[in-house]
């Protein structure tokens, strides 16, 4: 079980109510196999190139638990869906950056008292 | 001969085609070895356009002065920030 994030865009002329239906099937596609850790909302967004000739789309970022079989199913599941116009699925880096930050404020705050 | 030969008793080179440049004398520190705190990924679209050129082409590395390490990884998120639409690939795309 790897940790994978898939950044999917959305048609701009999507409602808000279908955005969130959507955001849930994907959500359960995942959980049937897997498990989400989060669902980050990154808007609507201009694109660098239009794409179906839209200038702008919803971005979803979608970090999850899965094996390899469960990223099969759910390319295939937004494939299918129209509204979806691009989706991109990579291994998660983990960010340790921040937590030596804290540590190295930590230790400095302790020596200056 | 019209001119004087430059080494006599040595084979005959040829002139260099060009003149040499002068050597890059700034070693350029890798951005991402001083900073640990910039993350390479394709998300922070921020960090990866001061690596692309007006055009959108990738910077090569002895211009921006990175590693050869981080230079691999910027490639790859550059490429995949394009993918997703993030960057551009080429200054215009056209309508």
């Amino acid at each position: 079980m790897r940790t994978y994030e898939t950044m999917v865009v959305i048609h701009p002329e999507t409602t808000e109510e279908q955005l969130t239906a959507l955001v849930e099937k994907f959500k359960g596609v995942i959980e049937e196999d897997g498990s989400v850790i989060s669902v980050d909302d990154m808007g609507l967004r201009k694109l660098a190139y239009p794409i179906q000739k839209q200038p702008k789309g919803f971005y979803q970022l979608f970090i999850y638990d899965g094996g390899s079989s469960l990223i099969a199913e759910l390319e295939r599941r937004l494939r299918i869906e129209d509204a979806v116009m691009l989706y991109q699925t990579v291994l998660h880096e983990k960010v340790e950056a921040p937590a030596v930050e804290e540590k190295q404020e930590e230790d400095a705050a302790e020596s200056a008292e | 001969m019209a001119y004087e030969r430059r080494n006599e008793g040595g084979s005959d080179r040829p002139r260099k085609p060009f003149t040499p440049r002068k050597r890059y004398g700034r070693r350029k520190v890798c951005r991402f070895c001083a900073d640990k705190t910039a993350v390479i990924n394709y998300k922070n679209v921020d960090v990866l356009k001061t690596f692309t050129s007006e055009r959108g082409k990738i910077v090569p590395r002895r211009i921006s002065g990175t590693c050869a390490q981080h230079q691999r990884k910027l490639t790859n998120a550059i490429k995949q920030a394009r993918n997703i639409a993030l960057l551009p690939y080429c200054s215009s795309h056209g309508d």
